[in-house]
């Protein structure tokens, strides 16, 4: 559809589109820049400020964990809540990619809504998880050691073991975009085949329970380094090319404005 | 399918990390290390390399028949590459029995959690191999099987095959 | 009715076709039984206490390097890839076969 809807010109509509309302290619871009924004508030944020990566030991024992949350009580503080706040990026980041999804597998399509669901629903233990440890270090001074080892657990387990949904919010994706028939595809294949290194990066770490040394641990090369970074990468590569096909499907658009014509 | 050797590669390299890892935290216990490694079955190691060598081949004359034309074939080949995939499968849970019971586990030292870490995740890599050679030759059978898919299976089953031959000598043979 | 030759290589549907190479001469079969051979080297020869452990060692992990060239460029037909994937794949080999032996040297 044509960006400026005048009354005189005529608009080409999406495949099925009723609105006569043109497309917001604007805030689409808006909203696809917010996966960007997510990673480095994540990666800032509850990464290097909160001090995360590398995380703390699981083999810490409740004593250290209580001390490590004493000695960086303010950072943790502010990482956590601010990094809490805009995890929100994240699900407002899936909705731009479901949309560029549904231009390949029709408004109806399936991939796209799990997409959407997998993107908004993994922003729910990242919350939850950052609530827990900043709650660990906002009461670090009313809690006994074994309270703190108790909370700084909890988020582990759960900012780990809930990455299912967002493995269904990728292989959504991949799925979709390597069935575009464009010769030049809206997002290339290497991305697609890099998400599904990362699903497949993720399923060890259900190991996390078990151990707490070696690769498998939650701070482990396996269970952290490898299972965290495939994701950090997907997330800027995906956004990159999403970024992109909003102004392809703007001028794809346009062009068939002007073939109706 | 070029996008699939970005998968075949980044396994590649995310198994590099993980034998540098290991080498790290050799480094760091060696006498540890070698002393758990005597307890392994180099003999049977030495067959699973035998078998995945066997096993790759076979997949790769399937690869050459069905560049020729030589349609019946192909199924045969595809056939030995996931008998011998499934002999990995066995010989490697006879290694992991014999371990159990003798008391072995991935917790008992950071040698073995390396040991089971790594073997087993080499592991699912032949079985998710063994099942997808498994259905190439059920639409081989079938004489509806695209050449890509072929040739993508079959390189994703040799990079199966090159990192045991990589991680046989890294847990088992050296000293 | 006089009867209508054969053509002289008219093959019915399921016969083998005449110029099928045995698959003992394939390329791919002269590299297994070398693959093999370096295999049985490596497990029953290199890795016993007759050998030293340095020269085990070394020796190990070079005909490991070899055999998974071998793989690369024959099994996996890396020979008539691409120059950039070839490259990619050959510098694996290099950089893996040197970190192990480096981290093997530098090990007391």
């Amino acid at each position: 559809m044509a960006t400026d809807a005048d009354a005189g010109t005529s608009t080409a509509r999406a495949q099925g589109d009723l609105s006569p309302y043109p497309t917001d290619f604007r805030s689409w871009k808006f909203l696809a820049w917010m996966g960007p924004v997510f990673l480095a508030a994540f990666f800032l944020l509850w990464g290097v400020l909160a001090g995360n990566i590398p995380p703390f030991p699981p083999s810490a024992d409740p004593q250290a964990v209580w001390q490590h949350y004493a000695d960086h009580r303010l950072a943790i503080l502010i990482g956590m809540s601010v990094c809490l706040t805009l995890t929100a990026c994240y699900m407002a980041w899936s909705v731009a990619i479901s949309k560029v999804m549904e231009r390949i597998e029709g408004k109806d399509g399936i991939w796209s809504k799990i997409e959407i669901m997998g993107g908004t629903i993994t922003c729910a233990p990242i919350m939850t998880a950052c609530a827990m440890w900043l709650a660990a270090a906002h009461e670090i001074h009313n809690i006994d050691p074994n309270t703190a080892h108790l909370l700084y657990w909890m988020g582990w387990l759960l900012i780990d073991l809930a990455y299912m949904v967002t493995s269904f919010q990728i292989a959504g994706s991949s799925i979709v975009f390597m069935r575009d028939k464009r010769e030049k595809k809206l997002v290339p294949d290497a991305v697609c085949w890099w998400g599904w290194v990362t699903v497949a990066s993720f399923f060890v770490v259900n190991a996390i329970p078990f151990v707490t040394t070696g690769p498998l641990a939650f701070d482990g090369v396996i269970s952290f380094w490898i299972a965290f970074f495939t994701w950090f990468f997907w997330i800027p590569a995906m956004s990159y090319f999403v970024i992109k096909a909003v102004d392809r499907l703007k001028a794809e658009d346009a062009a068939a404005a002007r073939v109706t014509v | 399918m070029d996008g699939v050797w970005v998968f075949i590669g980044a396994d590649a390299v995310i198994f590099a990390i993980l034998f540098m890892s290991f080498m790290k935290d050799r480094l760091k216990a060696p006498a540890l290390f070698e002393a758990s490694r005597h307890t392994l079955n180099v003999n049977l190691g030495g067959i699973d390399t035998l078998i995945l060598l066997t096993s790759s081949w076979l997949v790769a004359l399937g690869v050459g028949a069905a560049k020729r034309g030589e349609l019946d074939r192909v199924p045969r080949f595809l056939l030995g590459g996931v008998l011998t995939g499934c002999a990995f499968v066995v010989s490697k849970s006879t290694e992991y029995a014999e371990k159990f019971l003798a008391g072995i586990a991935p917790a008992t030292d950071a040698f073995y959690m390396w040991y089971f870490t790594l073997t087993g995740i080499h592991l699912a890599h032949v079985m998710v191999g063994t099942s997808l050679l498994a259905y190439l030759w059920t639409r081989a059978r079938r004489g509806s099987v695209t050449m890509t898919v072929t040739e993508c299976v079959a390189s994703f089953w040799h990079l199966v095959d090159l990192l045991w031959i990589v991680l046989f000598p890294l847990l088992y043979l050296q000293r | 009715m006089p009867e209508i030759p054969e053509p002289m290589n008219a093959q019915p549907m399921n016969a083998r076709p005449v110029t099928r190479r045995p698959v003992a001469r394939e390329r791919v079969t002269i590299v297994w039984i070398g693959l093999m051979a370096a295999t049985c080297i490596s497990t029953w020869l290199l890795s016993k206490d007759a050998v030293s452990p340095r020269i085990g060692v070394l020796g190990i992990f070079l005909l490991a390097a070899i055999k998974i060239r071998f793989v690369m460029l024959d099994f996996m037909e890396l020979r008539d890839a691409p120059i950039r994937v070839r490259l990619a794949f050959e510098t694996w080999i290099v950089v893996v076969t040197g970190l192990i032996l480096g981290f093997w040297f530098a090990t007391g």
